[in-house]
Parts: C-alpha cells; sequence; structure tokens
C-alpha cells in the first residue's frame, strides 16, 4: 500500500494529471490526464508540434511543468530532478539519439545501470569494493549489446557509429537502467528499414521482462503492430485514447493529422529539423 | 656570428623541466585536467585555486600559525573556493562558467593586491619569509646537490622531493578514480549531460566532486609554490598563468592520467631551451624588429602558436588516444 | 652561477606577468614608504608621516601640496607607520574605525603605498557641491566609457551568436585597431590626419577580422573542430597577436599626433569635457544607431539575425552562412577596432589595451544575454556606468571588481541575461 492508499498492484504505473507548459503563450502541453497501465505498450501520436516531445521532456523531469501531477508507482513525482525520476524507473530517450561519443559502445550501455558502487567518489578509490559488480554488469552490457546487433561494435567508439545505430545503442543502454516504464522518442527514426522488424520485436519483448514502454512514433503500421493502447495529441491536448484501431476511426484523429499536412499519416522525413524545442 | 652553446641550453631545459615551477605547474595542470579532461569543465579562472592555497598557507604561517596547520588552512581554502564556485554555477551554460570563473579569479586577485588589505596580504608586495618553517624540517644536510650547474641547494631540493611526491600522489589518486565506474560516468557527463541525466546520474554531484577535487589540487600547487623562495605576491597569479596549464594540460592529453605531469616537464624544458637559445642568439644586439627586452613576448607568441597548432594537427597530445581525439561531437 | 639568481629567474618564468616587465633592480640600497593624504579630493599639506621601527623613530617627512609624502628606509623588515598629530589640520580626523598605525611589511628595495582613510567636517561642507559634481563627472565618464564599450563588445556578442565561437581574441581585435590607427597617423610612418586614420584603421581591423575568419577560423569549422576547441584555439591566437603587437609596436603607450596637445575643457554644468570626450561620445552613439539599423532593416543584418536565431533553418531557407560568419567577422572587427581607436583617443594605445578591457566586456555581453546585439549595447552602457560610479565610493582600482561582481550577480539571479528571454542550448 502506498501513502494515498491506493494498491500500486493495481493502480496504473504512470498517471498524470493536469499537466500543462507553455512558452511565452502558446500552449505546448496541456494534458487532462494520462494513464499507463503495467505491462502495456503504448503509442503516443500526433502531428508535428502536438506537443509529444515536451510532454515527455516533462513528465521526465528535463522541462518544468507549469502545473499539474504525476504519479509514478503510486509516488509523486511531479517536479523532481531529472536523475531522481530515471532512478524511480522512468528512462527516456531523446528524438535524436544522445549517446556519449568517446565512450565505447560497450561503456556507453554499461552506463545505464543506477546503483554502481564504484560510482560514488569515496568508494571509486578502493576497486575491491566494486569491481565483483561492475563485471557482472559489463557481463550484462555485452548481453544488451548483442541483443541490438552491436556485437561486432562493441570495442568502438560511439561516436562512429550512424544515426540508426546510435539508436539501437540508446535502447540497449535504457534497457540496461532496468526501468518500469520505458519512454522512447522515436525510436525508429533513422533506423535501417531491415534492422526495423528486428526492432520492433524486441520491443515487443520488452513487457515480459517488467518493462511497459511508451513510444513516440508517426508511423502508423508500426502503431497499430506492437501497441495495446493509442494515445493521440493534438496541439497539447489528448484527443483520442483507445485500441490502434479505435484510435484511427476517430474523426478527430483524422481531422487533427489532415488538417495539417497528409504527410504526416505516413511518416515523417527523418532529416527534418527538431520539431520542438 | 652567432654563438650558440647547446649543451648548456640542454642543461637549462634540464634543470627547468625538474624545478619546482614544473612540479607546480604539474600538479595545478593535473587538477585542471581532473576538470575539463575528465567532466569538460571550463575553468579558466583555475589560477585562483593556486593563488588562495598560497596565501592561506602564506598568511597563515606569517601570523604564526604551525607549518601543517598553515598547509591545511592552503588546502581547505583551495576546496572552498571550488565549492563557492561550483554551487552557484554548475546549472549554467559551459561558456558561462568560463566567463564566471575568469571573473571570479581576477575579482580575487585585484582585492588581494588592493593596498586596503595591505595588512592582510600585503598588496602589491604580497608576504615573505614564509618558507622558514618549511626549512627547518628539511632533512637534507646543507650543500649543493647535482652534477655541474644542474644542481640544487639543499632547500630547493627538498621543495622539489615534497613536490614531486605529491604529484605522484596527485596523479596515481586520479589514476584510481578515473579508471572506475565514477570516472566513466564523469567522462560520460563530459559527452552529453542530458543523457548522463536520462540515465539516473547525479551530474551536478559528480561535477561539484571535480571541481572542488580539482581546486583542492591546484590549491596544493600553490602551496608548493610558496616554499619556492618564500613569498607569495599577487602578481604571479594573473589569468595567463591558467592558460599556461591549459597548454600543459593539450600537450599532455586532454583526460589522460599522467599526461599534465609530462606535459608540464616537456613544456619547461622546451620553454627552457628555447629561452636559452633565444637570449644567446639576441644577446644585446637588436635587429629590426626585436632586442633582447622581446624575449619574454617571443615566448609568449610561441606558447599561443603552440595551443593552436596542437589542437589542430595533434588534438590528443603526447599521450592521448587519436582515435579519440577525432571523434566528432555530431 | 648565483641561487638567488636562479630562483628569480624561475620565478618571473612562471609569472608571466613579471615576465614582461623586467623586473628593475635598484642599485641604491632602501625602500620607500609612501602616501598621498587627502579629504575628499582635497590634499593635505603639511602632514608629517612618521616611521618607527621597534618604537624608535626612524624616518619622517612633510606631505607636499599634492598631499605626497614619501619616507625612504632600509627595508626588509616591518615597520610602524603613523601621522604625527600635531600636524593634522583642525576638523581633520581618522574616519571612524579606520587604522591610525599601520605596520606593513617593506621589502628591501620595494615601494610601500599606504592608505591613510581621513575625514574633515570643515572639508566636507565645501565638499557638499563638490561631491555632486564629482558624481555627476563619474556619471559623464561612465557613459563615455559604456559607450565605447557597448560599440566594441557588439561583434563579439554577435560572433558567439552566429558562430557559437566565444572568441578570446576580441580583446587583441580592439588593439589591433588602435595600433594601426596610430601608425596610419604617426607622422612618423604614414602621417595622415587623425580623422583618416582612424578611418583606415578601423578599415584594416575589419580586414584583419575576415583574414582571422578565412585564414585559421573557417578551416577548423570545415575540419569540425568543437566549440570548446575553438574558444582554446582563440586564446592562443589571443597570445600569439597580443605579444607580436608588444613585439611591433612595443611596450610603451603612446598617444595619437593631434591629440597630444591638451585641448582647453568644456564646461556643461557641473561636468567638465574635453573635446575628445565629446567626439568620443558622439562617435560612438552615432555607430550604435547605425549598426542597429543595419541589424534590424538591411538584408544583410536580417540574414545575421537569422543565422543567429537558428543556423540550420536559416541555411535551409537559402541563407548562404559562410557569407554572413565572414561578414560578421569584418563587422566584430572593425567596431572592435574603432572602439579601440576611440579608447586611444581619451587614453592611451598600448599593446594590452584590449586584453584590459576583455572581461568589461565578456562582462556587458553576457550582462545583455550572449549572442543577441542590442543586449550588448545595453550591456556595455551599464557595466561602463556601474563601474565608474563605483570609483565615488570605492578605490578605483578595484573598478573592475565591481563589474565582473555585477556580472556574476546578473548571472546568479537570471542565467539567460537581462535581456536574453529564452534558454539557448549550447
Amino acid at each position: 500500500m502506498t501513502a494515498d492508499g491506493s494498491d500500486p498492484t493495481t493502480s496504473p504505473l504512470l498517471s498524470a494529471m493536469g499537466v500543462e507548459r507553455s512558452f511565452g503563450g502558446v500552449v505546448a502541453v496541456s494534458v487532462d490526464h494520462l494513464e499507463v497501465e503495467r505491462g502495456s505498450i503504448v503509442a503516443l501520436i500526433g502531428p508535428n508540434g502536438a506537443g509529444k516531445t515536451t510532454l515527455f521532456n516533462v513528465l521526465t523531469g528535463f522541462e518544468r511543468a507549469d502545473a499539474g501531477t504525476w504519479r509514478f508507482e503510486g509516488d509523486e513525482l511531479t517536479g523532481r530532478p531529472a536523475h531522481v525520476i530515471a532512478r524511480a524507473g522512468m528512462v527516456r530517450t531523446f528524438q535524436t539519439a544522445r549517446v556519449f561519443p568517446r565512450l565505447s559502445v560497450l561503456d556507453n550501455v554499461r552506463m545505464g545501470s543506477g546503483g554502481q558502487r564504484g560510482e560514488r567518489l569515496a568508494t571509486s578509490v578502493f576497486p575491491w569494493t566494486w569491481r565483483q559488480q561492475d563485471r557482472e554488469l559489463a557481463e550484462r552490457a555485452a548481453e544488451l549489446v548483442e541483443w541490438v546487433g552491436l556485437g561486432a561494435k562493441r570495442g568502438d567508439y560511439a561516436g562512429t557509429l550512424s544515426g540508426g545505430q546510435r539508436k539501437l545503442l540508446e535502447l540497449a543502454r535504457a534497457v540496461m537502467s532496468a526501468p518500469r516504464l520505458l519512454m522512447l522518442d522515436e525510436p525508429m527514426a533513422g533506423v535501417n528499414p531491415a534492422l526495423r522488424q528486428a526492432l520492433l520485436e524486441k520491443i515487443t519483448e520488452l513487457p515480459s521482462q517488467g518493462i511497459s514502454v511508451l513510444f513516440v512514433e508517426h508511423d502508423m503500421d508500426v502503431v497499430s503492430a506492437i501497441s495495446d493502447v493509442v494515445v493521440c495529441m493534438s496541439e497539447g491536448h489528448v484527443i483520442a485514447v483507445g485500441t490502434p484501431a479505435e484510435v484511427a476511426a476517430q474523426d478527430a484523429v483524422v481531422e487533427a493529422y489532415l488538417g495539417r499536412s497528409h504527410e504526416d499519416l505516413r511518416g515523417r522525413d527523418p532529416t527534418e529539423p527538431l520539431e520542438e524545442s | 656570428m652567432l654563438a650558440i652553446n647547446l649543451p648548456s641550453a640542454a642543461v637549462d631545459g634540464l634543470r627547468d623541466a625538474v624545478s619546482v615551477p614544473a612540479c607546480v605547474y604539474a600538479l595545478a595542470a593535473t587538477g585542471l585536467n581532473l576538470q575539463f579532461g575528465f567532466a569538460g569543465l571550463m575553468n579558466f579562472g583555475h589560477v585562483a585555486s593556486a593563488m588562495v592555497g598560497a596565501y592561506g598557507t602564506g598568511i597563515a604561517v606569517h601570523e604564526g600559525l604551525p607549518l601543517w596547520l598553515g598547509i591545511l588552512i592552503g588546502i581547505a581554502a583551495g576546496a572552498l573556493l571550488g565549492l563557492a564556485l561550483g554551487l552557484p554555477t554548475l546549472r549554467l551554460r559551459a561558456d558561462y562558467l568560463a566567463i564566471v570563473t575568469i571573473s571570479t579569479a581576477e575579482i580575487l586577485r585585484v582585492v588581494i593586491n588592493s593596498a586596503r588589505l595591505q595588512s592582510v596580504t600585503g598588496g602589491p608586495i604580497g608576504i615573505t619569509g614564509i618558507a622558514k618553517s618549511f626549512y627547518s624540517v628539511n632533512p637534507l644536510a646543507d650543500g649543493r646537490y647535482g652534477i655541474g650547474s644542474w644542481s640544487f641547494n639543499q632547500n630547493t631540493l627538498w621543495t622539489m622531493i615534497v613536490g614531486w611526491t605529491l604529484v605522484v600522489l596527485a596523479s596515481l589518486l586520479v589514476y584510481r578514480i578515473t579508471r572506475s565506474p565514477w570516472g566513466r560516468m564523469l567522462k560520460a557527463i563530459r559527452e552529453d549531460e542530458e543523457a548522463a541525466r536520462s540515465l539516473g546520474k547525479n551530474v551536478f554531484g559528480a561535477k561539484l566532486q571535480s571541481l572542488v577535487l580539482g581546486s583542492t589540487i591546484g590549491a596544493l600547487a600553490g602551496v608548493i609554490f610558496v616554499f619556492d623562495g618564500g613569498f607569495v605576491k599577487p602578481e604571479f597569479y594573473v589569468s595567463q598563468v591558467t592558460f599556461n596549464w591549459y597548454l600543459v594540460v593539450i600537450l599532455g592529453g586532454i583526460g589522460t592520467v599522467f599526461g599534465p605531469a609530462l606535459g608540464s616537464i616537456v613544456y619547461w624544458f622546451a620553454i627552457s631551451v628555447f629561452n636559452s637559445l633565444l637570449t644567446q642568439a639576441i644577446g644585446n644586439r637588436s635587429f629590426w624588429f626585436i632586442d633582447g627586452t622581446d624575449t619574454g613576448a617571443i615566448r609568449f607568441v610561441v606558447v599561443g602558436l603552440a595551443v593552436i597548432l596542437l589542437l589542430v594537427f595533434r588534438p590528443q597530445g603526447i599521450l592521448g588516444d587519436r582515435q579519440e581525439a577525432l571523434v566528432r561531437d555530431r | 652561477m648565483a641561487l638567488g639568481v636562479l630562483i628569480g629567474t624561475w620565478l618571473i618564468a612562471a609569472g608571466p606577468a613579471s615576465a614582461q616587465v623586467q623586473p628593475t633592480t635598484t642599485v641604491t640600497s632602501g625602500s620607500v614608504i609612501s602616501t598621498t593624504l587627502s579629504v575628499g579630493s582635497k590634499p593635505l599639506d603639511g602632514v608629517d608621516l612618521v616611521v618607527r621601527k621597534d618604537g624608535k623613530e626612524i624616518g619622517r617627512a612633510s606631505s607636499d601640496a599634492a598631499g605626497l609624502v614619501e619616507v625612504t628606509v632600509p627595508g626588509g623588515t616591518q615597520y610602524e607607520v603613523t601621522l604625527d598629530p600635531s600636524t593634522i589640520p583642525k576638523g581633520v580626523s581618522f574616519v571612524s574605525g579606520a587604522r591610525t598605525v599601520l605596520k606593513p611589511f617593506v621589502q628591501a628595495s620595494g615601494r610601500a603605498p599606504l592608505v591613510f582613510q581621513l575625514t574633515g567636517k570643515g572639508v566636507t561642507e565645501k565638499d557638499a557641491i563638490s561631491r555632486f559634481d564629482r558624481l555627476a563627472n563619474l556619471f559623464a565618464s561612465g557613459l563615455r566609457f559604456g559607450l565605447v564599450i557597448a560599440l566594441a563588445s557588439v561583434g563579439l556578442s554577435i560572433l558567439f551568436g552566429t558562430t557559437g565561437l566565444t572568441n578570446f581574441a576580441h580583446g587583441e581585435l580592439v588593439t589591433f585597431g588602435a595600433v594601426a590607427t596610430w601608425y596610419f597617423n604617426d607622422p612618423g610612418s604614414v602621417g595622415l590626419p587623425l580623422i583618416v586614420a582612424a578611418l583606415c584603421g578601423v578599415v584594416a581591423a575589419g580586414c584583419f577580422g575576415a583574414t582571422l575568419e578565412l585564414g585559421l577560423f573557417r578551416p577548423l569549422r570545415r575540419r569540425g573542430m568543437p566549440d570548446v576547441a575553438a574558444m582554446v584555439v582563440s586564446i592562443g591566437l589571443a597570445f600569439v597577436l597580443r605579444y607580436a603587437l608588444a613585439i611591433v609596436f612595443g611596450a610603451n603607450p603612446k598617444q595619437y599626433a593631434q591629440f597630444a596637445a591638451q585641448s582647453p575643457t568644456i564646461h556643461l554644468g557641473p561636468v567638465d569635457l574635453r573635446p575628445k570626450d565629446l567626439v568620443v561620445v558622439g562617435v560612438s552613439l552615432a555607430m550604435l544607431v547605425v549598426v542597429g539599423l543595419f541589424l534590424q532593416r538591411s538584408r544583410l543584418g536580417t540574414a545575421i539575425r537569422a543565422v543567429s536565431d537558428n543556423r540550420d533553418l536559416a541555411e535551409s531557407s537559402g541563407i548562404d552562412v559562410q557569407r554572413v560568419i565572414l561578414t560578421v567577422w569584418v563587422l566584430s572587427g572593425a567596431l572592435a577596432g574603432l572602439g579601440g581607436t576611440l579608447i586611444g583617443l581619451t587614453d592611451t594605445v598600448s599593446w594590452n589595451m584590449g586584453q584590459r578591457i576583455l572581461l568589461v566586456m565578456f562582462a556587458a555581453v553576457v550582462l545583455g544575454g550572449l549572442g543577441t546585439a542590442f543586449g550588448a549595447m545595453a550591456g556595455g552602457l551599464l557595466v561602463g556606468l556601474v563601474s565608474d560610479l563605483s570609483t565615488y565610493w570605492l578605490d578605483s582600482d578595484l573598478r573592475i571588481v565591481v563589474a565582473l561582481a555585477a556580472l556574476i550577480i546578473v548571472l546568479l539571479v537570471r542565467p539567460t541575461g537581462i535581456f536574453g528571454t529564452t534558454a539557448r542550448r549550447a
């Protein structure tokens, strides 16, 4: 039982209420209610500028919320710093993959794991306190590098990877952190079409490992293929929630896309500049 | 006909390469490397840590406190400076940190230099005669040590032994902490702060730790410098010194463990040989654009050129990994 | 070789400031204890300075009409220095809480400048008007200084906005302009009239900016050098330029030919101005307006602002970014050079004049919000005013401290600068 009396095993993994954020008078996000159930894969869709990335940023502590509260595993996380939210089990990736260029691929993934004893300055001086743990984590990291198909590159600097490979590396790194909720911002962007199917399968495996997924995606085929629930945003608001088929059938959703551009439904050009800043 | 005496220049170089200033530079650069090389913090006021270290010890010893306490005060002053600089500024952007740190260093120097503080800091004149207690614990017998003109008196040698021992200890400490998950995290923060934050790393805390530790090592450099001659003077701590240390770090290899110490030795050897040869070549003659008093200026031109050429053609320095240095951010 | 000389050499080598200015070894033994006695701005004549060692008087001298008094002592030890109370004029006393006995440690063959804080009833009454005068004059000089700083730092700010480079060699652009003007003006060199020389100097500084871009920074950008490395390169460049200028121009400050003679002062209410002060204020104001109009109205100015806002977007909308950056370098060099020339008018031209105001320019730019031209203008004005007005209360050598402290405080309270609106990502 948590402080407010709700049972953590039945209450939603993440629930957000009245989250708002505006930039210079322009409302970027105004979400009345959003929930992610345990073990589900939730897709967040919507036209460019709908506020999807801003919502990610706010929920994960990378941007300040003007109003609203959100709970994760029953714990209030509103307004907490980004690293605290990540440690609580809510880990996000970025629209343009952010890797550590001058760290090897393997070391990038090792950075994912939390609770490393050797990451404390005081104990880092005594290798015998952390060496065993570090070795185990390195093995787990190596498995994950293989899992995303970067095994041949494990010793290379991450800065030498292509954009799509960086996306894969970022996914492995995020999974390494053993999150309860993985928030993927356009995981397919820039990924080689040949690898897409494999990547989709990896994502669908995640709930069985105890990791729920909330992901932003433009490609409706991808969304229908793997998501349990689809949330559609437009101009900062959530305008539809439901199964992929339900949402696709709603007039509001079609209008939100068609009202702006027909291209949006067919996925966006990965080379175009960042949508929200 | 120019009379160039190469062996004499080489002896000058070898003497300066192991001198107390070289070991002061090695220590200071080791601290700077921890901040700039590993954590990516642009501390352009690093000279201030050596200054507060030197003045902390100098004033304490001058006021009659025991030597060990004076040294502790100097080191603590460096740690406090790191804390005071870091707490408010580490959330700012990298280039703001650069400007705030260089500004703080200048403010401290001007204040210490101010005639109104003369009774405490000695103002522009500084404080002299503060190495007696350090020399009094010197176990070496009086005399000169070394071969020919490559030799030192007992007090200089004593300072050198203590100083280089500290350089080795500081380097070993840096080795330990940077070849650990903490060091990996620090590098990751240098590479991409936001990504590190998204993985639950306490970016602010790690940056503050590296800033404070680097400043403490910098303060130690200042303390050693006090014992080389026994006085402190504000004019030793101008901002240009920080940039010399940057050169030393770049020369040795940014983000390498033993680079700063090696870089300092090479820097002092090269500068000294260059100086000797230049002095011999110019002597007291005047050329159309150069005369004897310009040797100092020429040296700075060379230092500046060295920084540019190194960054362009050998960004990895002596010990760094070229591949790593050439990785593009985007 | 004497050990003392050895240690001396090392220390000098380790402290670059002293390496440039070779220490003058005075042959005559003895040190000088000196002070200037005054109440407000009025010097005190005929007051005796008494120097004691272990309670025994070893030296005494009276202040001259300017309030200056010097006592020569053997040095190498600590002294007690006081003023002889019987010689202090009636109504003059020590500021409450100020030390009446100073105990400086005086080096052998050194100088020990001291400060006695004095106040006086008789003098303060008379000073009631002059105090206002002084503030007014400080305001005027702060305004002049601020306008010049504003002018010189606009380029620094736009350059950061368009290229991301924090240019530590900007001070040397200032020096370059002043020195170029000096050579064009010097009767022994080119010998042009000052106004023509200044125009040539500014053009030369603009060309110099272009040379740095084409010869150094553009190739570095092409190689993909990170911003941080480019910033360190600019520091190396600053070293090279500064000391090359020192070698070519010489270590001594110089003045422009036509302004070596003092012109009559002009009285504007309580403010005394030299004609050249008016010239400096007029030229800076006019140029700031021109630059402002250029950025707001002209096609090129709009392009510069567009690149500053979002480089990728500007590039994709057909703006030739490389050409814009080259323009910014020319502008940056020319404005800095003009600023240097104006400083050379009111003060002197010297090899390190740019370095001396570099931090003040950074303060101006950051105060206004990095990357914004108008912010830099306002920031410059503010820094100039604040630092000059502070000398009303503080020693003038603390001017820079006030400017930099203002910078730090503003950054901590408002990290985007006074006029910066959104937090730009580096």
